[in-house]
């Protein structure tokens, strides 16, 4: 059974980031691989998700964000998949030793592909920091918010293989989504 | 005089514009009207007797300005207005190049204005609205403002520029920053359901009495109390979110003029709906019903509408969506299939209906060929679903656009 967490889904869904969570759970459920989504068991999940937020949002649970840390560390160091994004990037950046520290710049809203730790990604931006990717094994950190694991099948791959996911879609499937993304890519970054 | 050569050269650049494109051609002029008058505007409003009403919020801006100029109206005031959807600055002076008169004056009692949030905010101080309306915020169009909370200072600066300001009492992203004085304020009794989902707040909830309450919402009827009186009334708009667009206007109306309830409950029952608000049309020879989805609160008000068996559906998804994302915060899941999915944006939309397992037959960015593709199609309740500039391009392919 794999164990798919997410860090207070009905708050940090900025964007549509929750969508990852879907993402993963339909990929293994069209594999037919049982699973289950929790969003208060985190020790020893395969995959923890924490969203963007909003400030109000980021204000509120900063306690419970902060109380993250230590787990997130453990995750870094061993490079479990995890998927911070947006302002839980920004936040936990600032906290984590082997997370880069971040600039602020001019905010800049577009499209863009950015490269981490041998890894291509492609997503939208919409930020005043530095670094939009941080990869380190499965262990991602982003400013590009939304649904970045259906976007980006190497990233979505890298993930499902650090949860022993070794099988394969159906090829007519695969070859559909392999086309959609093309097109979203194309005409995304084209402007 | 400059007044003058910015309407003449304004009304020659959209006439040009509108002989290439039909039903095109609205925000350039009036950027070229802008350019050369930049006073243009106000000088407009300036003369209006009754002085500026504005109307903003993250949604229901659309709905509520058409009902409470069709109420001004009824009661036999003149009032002059943006056209739908023409809500940024643009489109502001593009309304009087259409509507004012050689030297861009209008004859109008009322001017009242749909107003984009941030256009809205950058415009105020030079106009000073007598009334501002403001409907909600939600979190949307975060590719464009990043936070709600930089919407809230976008609305709050309309506020501090207006004389008085109808607020939606439920939302308290508007009521935290209302003074009890400034204020008339409107409101969706907490019995009925869905509530709306306004941007997330975890601050005070300052206590404001409501002058007019959405009490009871049925099919095709909505129920106010202004005070003591019930005023109900007739209406597709029936949705909770959509009776308070209803609840704004006549609070605004109230503080306008003295109402006659008669006129107002007959002139809101009467009313058609804004297009595309859920609206049947023949095209083709065939009755197609249409639903603008602006923002998540919309998609899923729409999707609710429809049936799960609803064939052939097309699913439009424009470029006015700049970012795709939200579209991750819809459920989709109801929907067996989709015969279209059309508009600019229609891969990100597609992708999103095969990871909810909805089957996707053909994808076609072009918003013309969709809208033909769609009308080849046979089934009882040909249904379209689209956001604003996947209407718009739809409505002038079809010839629907003015």
């Amino acid at each position: 059974m794999i164990k798919l967490a997410t860090f207070m889904p009905e708050y940090f869904n900025n964007n549509g980031d929750q969508g990852n969570i879907e993402v993963l759970a339909k990929q293994l459920e069209w594999r037919g691989i049982q699973h289950a989504v929790t969003s208060t068991d985190f020790a020893d999940s395969d995959f923890l998700l924490v969203g963007d937020g909003s400030r109000a949002v980021m204000r509120e649970f900063e306690a419970d964000l902060a109380a993250m840390t230590d787990l997130l560390q453990e995750r870094l160091i061993g490079g479990k998949a995890t998927l911070l994004v947006g302002s839980s990037h920004e936040y936990f950046c600032s906290k984590l030793p082997g997370l880069p520290k971040l600039k602020t710049l001019s905010r800049v809203s577009e499209f863009r592909e950015v490269t981490s730790g041998g890894q291509i990604a492609f997503g939208y931006r919409n930020s005043d920091k530095d670094i939009d990717l941080f990869v380190e094994q499965a262990f991602i950190s982003t400013t590009l918010f939304g649904p970045l694991l259906a976007k980006n099948q190497n990233v979505l791959d890298l993930v499902l293989s650090s949860m022993g996911v070794s099988t394969q879609l159906p090829r007519e499937l695969q070859s559909k989504l392999d086309s959609v993304l093309q097109a979203i890519r194309s005409q995304s970054l084209a402007g | 005089m400059l007044s003058v050569l910015a309407v003449a050269i304004g009304r020659i650049t959209r006439f040009l514009i509108r002989i290439v494109r039909r039903g095109g051609g609205s925000a350039f002029p009036g950027t070229v009207a802008s350019i050369i008058a930049p006073n243009l505007l106000r000088d407009a409003i300036r003369s209006a007797r009754q002085g500026l009403v504005v109307v903003s919020g993250s949604s229901g801006k659309s709905s509520t300005t058409q009902v409470l100029v069709a109420l001004l109206r009824a009661h036999g005031y003149k009032v002059f207005t943006n056209p739908s959807t023409a809500n940024i600055k643009q489109g502001f002076y593009a309304a009087i190049l259409q509507f004012g008169d050689y030297r861009g004056h209008i004859d109008a009692d009322f001017v009242v204005l749909e107003w984009d949030e941030g256009h809205g905010a950058a415009l105020v101080e030079s106009l000073r609205p007598r009334l501002a309306v403001l409907t909600n915020v939600y979190s949307d169009q975060l590719d464009r403002f990043v936070d709600p909370e930089l919407v809230v200072e976008k609305l709050k600066k309309i506020y501090d520029h207006s004389d008085h300001a109808i607020v939606n009492i439920n939302d308290l992203n508007l009521t935290q920053f209302a003074d009890s004085k400034k204020v008339t304020g409107f409101g969706l009794s907490s019995a009925i359901e869905p509530q709306p989902t306004y941007a997330l707040n975890f601050g005070d909830s300052p206590i404001i009495e409501p002058a007019v309450e959405v009490v009871g919402v049925g099919s095709q009827s909505v129920e106010l109390r202004v005070g003591e009186r019930n005023l109900d009334f007739k209406t597709n708009a029936d949705a909770p979110h959509q009776a308070l667009n209803s609840a704004a206007a006549v609070t605004a109306l109230l503080k306008l003029i003295e109402p006659d309830w008669e006129l107002v409950r007959s002139t809101v029952s009467a009313l058609p709906p804004v297009f595309a608000r859920d609206e049947i049309a023949t095209i083709r020879g065939k009755e197609v019903r249409f639903l603008l989805c602006l923002n998540p609160t919309s998609f899923t008000h729409s999707l609710s509408e429809i049936s799960d068996q609803t064939s052939p559906l097309m699913i439009m998804a424009g470029s006015d969506i700049h970012d795709p994302s939200w579209l991750w915060t819809v459920d989709f899941s109801k929907l067996k299939q989709v015969a279209v999915v059309g508009g600019r944006n229609a891969n990100d939309l597609a992708l999103r209906l095969i990871y909810q397992g909805v089957k996707v037959d053909k994808i076609i960015t072009e918003a013309d060929k969709a809208a033909d593709e769609f009308l080849e199609l046979n089934g009882p309740s040909p249904t379209v679903l689209f956001s604003a500039d996947a209407m718009r391009r739809t409505r002038r392919h079809l010839g629907l656009a003015k």
